[in-house]
């Protein structure tokens, strides 16, 4: 057993007393450290439970779960829930506490001492974009993104390895969720923390997830990168959730760096430009706006480094 | 007007006496609010945290609050006798209920998402008792002993019926004597005290609700 499996789940059912079936069913799942795995599902389909069995907020029928290796009963539950980030939709921010106490709930249980987390509260409001000023407030005083910020924050203070966050946006208007969304992503890729995120929102799951796990009454229907979900849906269950037969989503998860080819001519400023890390949409879309042959690819320094034509985009159809 | 002045006047004669009913009244309605707070706190929080000893719980003392005060003290006169204990445990039934109910409501009133984001984290029982609950709770559990204050400290009057001492001797001695001016000079300072207590529990509560004003 590595460690580079931070979370597995052998095995795993529960039945909650009285259910006629489970809720979840003999499920089996690695997710390696530093992956950031979207949980996606109809409503009921288990997404829940099978994440409140890895804090033990639901225990298991049958099967363990082990995090870093450990099986999650080995620790007392205090320990283990210590070391791992919860985050929920209703945020539940104490309402009595002000921000930084809200922040300083896991270290002050840890004893840390008052410099420590003075420090660690300072850092943690940067990383989740929020002001200085808000230190000294109360959790009534913010909206609900910025609450959800701090949910995030507090969830963060004892660094733990693992996050898991039950539809944590899910309460937030569109706007402020994409901001979100691209805020945490960022946050995550920083820190290669390893994220266990329940969504029911498709684009959301495919957003923010190098792997998405799709749920349905119970069982895992299928688990795989955005693009393996999209370019080979597992079943019929798993298409029509995904969308799997929208050209565009499938486009849309393609980077242009990976499907451009090297420059038959020099690069002209008046071409069309996208960057590496945009996706073949993008470049489709130039493509037919300006009725180009050509988009050219450019690198984070603006250096051209390669072009994308129609036929290119055109043969990914295929995969 | 005169009635009045007569009734400083008594006081001033009798200051020993004033006194010494002034801190019967006060002590006896302290030991009384203690003792019920020391019960029916804990009692309030079982009930909130087990749902099925809140009905058998909840219902023996509000049916203790159906039988008037004074039943009371004549019921326990036969097991205590007369005097200070048998009062206190009058005052003590008459001041539970309220306590006990808003400990009840203020235990359930907690958001549930607090407190499943509080043990999500590692917080223990304990520990959330502590931190999480008490605070959040306090406020109605404030405004409960507010109320049971009020009402022992009213009701503190009766003991003098039973030999507890206290303001309300002034007051039944003046009722018995036709002396309205003695009368008062139980009566006034009754009021007197329910109103300084209102003060006190009303400046206390406002520093636990701090953060619902902030
Ligand atoms: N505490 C419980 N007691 C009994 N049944 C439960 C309990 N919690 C969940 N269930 C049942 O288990 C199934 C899965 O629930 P779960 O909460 O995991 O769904 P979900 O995928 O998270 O759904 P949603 O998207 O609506 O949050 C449902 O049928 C639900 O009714
Ligand atoms: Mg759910």
């Amino acid at each position: 057993m590595t460690t580079d499996n931070a979370i597995v789940f052998d095995r795993v059912t529960k039945t909650f007393p009285a259910a006629s079936k489970p809720s979840v069913n003999e499920t089996s799942l690695t997710i390696d450290k530093g992956m950031f795995v979207t949980i996606l599902g109809t409503s009921g389909s288990g997404k829940t439970t099978l994440l409140k069995m890895v804090n033990r907020i639901i225990e298991p029928t049958s099967g363990t779960i082990s995090v870093f290796g450990k099986d999650v009963r080995a620790l007392p539950l205090t320990e283990l829930r210590q070391s791992i980030g919860y985050v929920i939709q209703q945020v539940g921010l104490f309402p009595h506490m002000t921000i930084e106490q809200n922040i300083a709930t896991v270290p002050n249980i840890l004893g840390w001492d008052r410099e420590k987390t003075n420090g660690r509260i300072k850092y943690l409001m940067d990383l989740v974009h929020l002001p200085a000023d808000f230190r000294q407030r109360y959790p009534r005083q913010l909206s609900g993104g910025q609450q959800q910020r701090v949910g995030i924050a507090r969830a963060m203070a004892g660094d733990p390895e693992v996050l898991l966050m039950d539809e944590p946006f899910g309460a937030i208007d569109a706007i402020t969720r994409t901001r979100l969304q691209d805020d945490f992503l960022d946050i995550q890729r920083q820190l290669g923390k390893t994220v266990l995120f329940v969504t029911h929102d498709v684009d959301e799951a495919l957003k923010l997830g190098n792997r998405i796990v799709v749920m349905n009454e119970g069982s895992i229907q299928q688990f795989d990168t955005p693009l393996g979900m999209v370019s080979n849906p597992a079943n019929e269950f798993v298409r029509q959730l995904i969308g799997s037969d929208n050209l565009f989503l499938r486009l849309q998860l393609i980077r242009a760096e990976e499907k451009m080819t090297a420059l038959t001519e020099p690069a002209r400023a008046e071409e069309a430009h996208i960057c590496t890390d945009d996706n073949l949409r993008e470049a489709l879309q130039l493509l037919l706006r300006q009725d180009a042959r050509r988009v050219i690819v450019d690198n984070a320094q603006g250096t051209a480094v390669g072009q994308l034509t129609l036929d290119l985009i055109k043969m990914d159809r295929q995969g | 007007m005169d009635v009045l002045a007569d009734a400083y006047a008594y006081v001033l004669e009798n200051t020993d006496r004033f006194w010494e009913a002034l801190r019967v009244h006060v002590s006896i309605s302290l030991c009384a609010l203690l003792a019920a707070i020391v019960i029916c706190v804990p009692l309030g929080i079982l009930c909130a945290k087990k749902q099925w000893l809140s009905a058998p719980i909840m219902g023996t003392f509000n049916s203790l609050r159906v039988i008037p005060s004074l039943a009371i003290l004549v019921a326990v006169l036969p097991l205590l006798g007369t005097g200070f204990a048998p009062a206190l445990v009058a005052l003590t039934v008459l001041a539970c209920p309220p306590i006990l109910v808003n400990t009840y409501l203020g235990f359930r009133g907690v958001d549930p998402f607090v407190l499943e984001s509080a043990s999500g984290m590692g917080m223990g029982p304990n520990r959330i008792l502590r931190k999480i609950e008490f605070p959040l709770a306090m406020p109605l559990i404030l405004s409960g002993v507010r109320t049971a204050a009020v009402e022992v400290v009213a009701s503190a009057t009766l003991a003098a019926f039973i030999g507890g001492g206290g303001l309300g001797t002034f007051i039944i001695n003046g009722l018995g004597m036709y002396n309205y001016s003695l009368l008062l000079v139980g009566a006034v300072p009754v009021a007197l005290l329910a109103i300084f207590s209102e003060i006190v529990f009303a400046v206390i509560e406002r520093t636990a609700t701090k953060f619902q004003r902030a």
